[in-house]
């Protein structure tokens, strides 16, 4: 006989407060189904309206609870994503700081900024064009004194000549003159003449002279400047050598410098892939695995088939797992999950 | 070169997070709530790859890439199934309507990336 055919045909009252009800549905543990129902048969009320509206409101609560486990796995989610934005944002934010400070992107792009050991050796080569051509200028300069040096004794040379030519000069103006006297009167023109020749050659003497003296004190100058030269250009090698050598340690610690901040923005990077992996792991477990929201849809299930049973139909004993490919009894589920398959 | 992909799902959560994976990806990501959403935002242009549920109210995932692959302006557009179903009969169903490929979820994030990117050409 159908479960249905033993239930009272006729609705008597129903008490709409469901706390009445309690006393009136307790049953003993041991109660067998159709005992409740023949309780339930002789209850002053309508079972199976009271049963409606029981069912009715425990999965209405039911999904009101569904609902607020899916929002609050909604919410989780959006805090998850605002850590691996952070995480993201933190790694993006120490990549910039950390090549704005070394001068070159991390993630080895060129943005035309010299990083610090790109300058070192913009230095480096600058100081040895510098020294190239200082060392190139003293060449030239002792070259240059070589060849002054040389001319100066030509010069002198030549004030020499000139010195014995004023001499001769002298001694012609001396003769113009002995000749003028001898001539008495008629003479004069000659006299005055060999004055002017000796005042001439005088003159001339004096400047040869001094010409003699000037390039004499060039000349000796000449080996203090050349020595001065080469004392200035073999402290320039020793400043340069210093340079270098200071330079190149200075551009080792850069290196130890940019290498322990590549370490460092390696561990941050791996930390924050590290939290990004947790969080996206954690948002992938929120929206398919939620324990709360599969007890909730197998107790949802479970009322429904109690329902049946009130209203004396046969009930659906299926369990989850058999009406649904994926869903397992334990609530646990899809079991090629993840797998990509492309057509 | 970066491509928007289209997630349709009715879960809000799956939305957020198949939207993180691929936004940390370098993807633009439109989301659309069913496939009634997913075929309209479709229809308006601009998506290079589909990432679509199949159990959703109003148009389940097959009849939107049923009536999406019937407009000849989107017949080579990619569409990838992103479900809790793996019944042999329905990932058939679904690649005989159009579908370019077939994800049970909890999806594997690099996965489904480096999916939509391979059939996004990205």
């Amino acid at each position: 006989m159908n479960i249905q055919d033993q239930l009272p045909r006729d609705s008597v009252e129903v008490d709409p407060s469901f706390g009445e009800l309690e006393g009136a549905l307790e049953v003993s543990a041991d109660s067998s189904l159709d005992d409740v129902l023949d309780d339930s048969a002789n209850a002053s009320f309508d079972v199976i309206a009271v049963s409606a509206e029981i069912t009715d409101k425990i999965i209405a609560e039911m999904e009101s609870m569904r609902q607020s486990s899916e929002h609050a796995a909604l919410k989780i989610g959006e805090l998850l994503t605002q850590i691996v934005q952070t995480a993201t944002t933190g790694n993006r934010e120490v990549h910039e700081s950390l090549s704005e400070a070394m001068g070159s992107h991390a993630d080895g792009e060129d943005d035309g900024a010299a990083s610090i050991s790109d300058l070192v050796l913009q230095q480096v080569q600058l100081v040895s064009q510098f020294v190239e051509k200082t060392s190139a200028f003293f060449k030239q300069h002792l070259e240059l004194s070589s060849t002054a040096s040389q001319a100066c004794r030509t010069i002198q040379k030549s004030a020499n000549e000139v010195s014995e030519l004023t001499k001769t000069s002298l001694v012609l103006a001396i003769n113009l003159r002995i000749e003028a006297a001898r001539l008495g009167d008629k003479g004069n023109g000659f006299a005055t003449l060999g004055q002017q020749v000796q005042g001439f050659s005088q003159a001339v003497s004096l400047a040869a002279e001094q010409i003699n003296g000037s390039a004499e004190e060039f000349v000796d100058a000449l080996p203090r400047m050349h020595q001065q030269t080469l004392e200035i250009e073999e402290e320039m090698a020793t400043m340069s050598q210093r340079f270098n050598s200071e330079i190149a340690l200075v551009n080792e610690r850069t290196q130890a410098m940019t290498d322990s901040l590549k370490a460092t923005l390696d561990q941050v990077e791996y930390r924050n892939n590290q939290i990004l992996g947790c969080s996206n792991q954690t948002l992938s477990h929120l929206g398919f695995q939620d324990p709360l929201s599969q007890g909730l849809q197998r107790s949802q299930h479970d009322v429904k088939q109690l329902d049946r049973l009130v209203r004396g139909e046969e009930p659906d004993l299926r369990s989850l797992s058999q009406l649904q490919d994926d869903v397992g009894d334990d609530g646990s589920v899809y079991q090629d999950a993840g797998v990509v398959e492309l057509f | 070169m970066s491509a928007t992909v289209l997630v349709v799902d009715d879960s809000a959560t799956v939305r957020q997070q198949v939207g993180a994976a691929l936004t940390q990806a370098g993807l633009d990501v439109v989301e659309a709530c069913d496939g009634l959403d997913g075929k309209s935002k479709i229809t308006n242009g601009g998506i290079d790859c589909v990432v679509c549920d199949v159990n959703m109210p109003n148009m389940n995932g097959i009849e939107m890439i049923q009536e999406v692959k019937s407009d000849s302006r989107f017949s080579s557009l990619p569409i990838i199934m992103l479900t809790t179903e793996g019944a042999k009969e329905l990932i058939t169903q679904a690649k005989a309507a159009g579908a370019s490929g077939w994800i049970v979820k909890p999806f594997n994030a690099d996965m489904l990336v480096s999916a939509v990117k391979k059939l996004a050409a990205v």
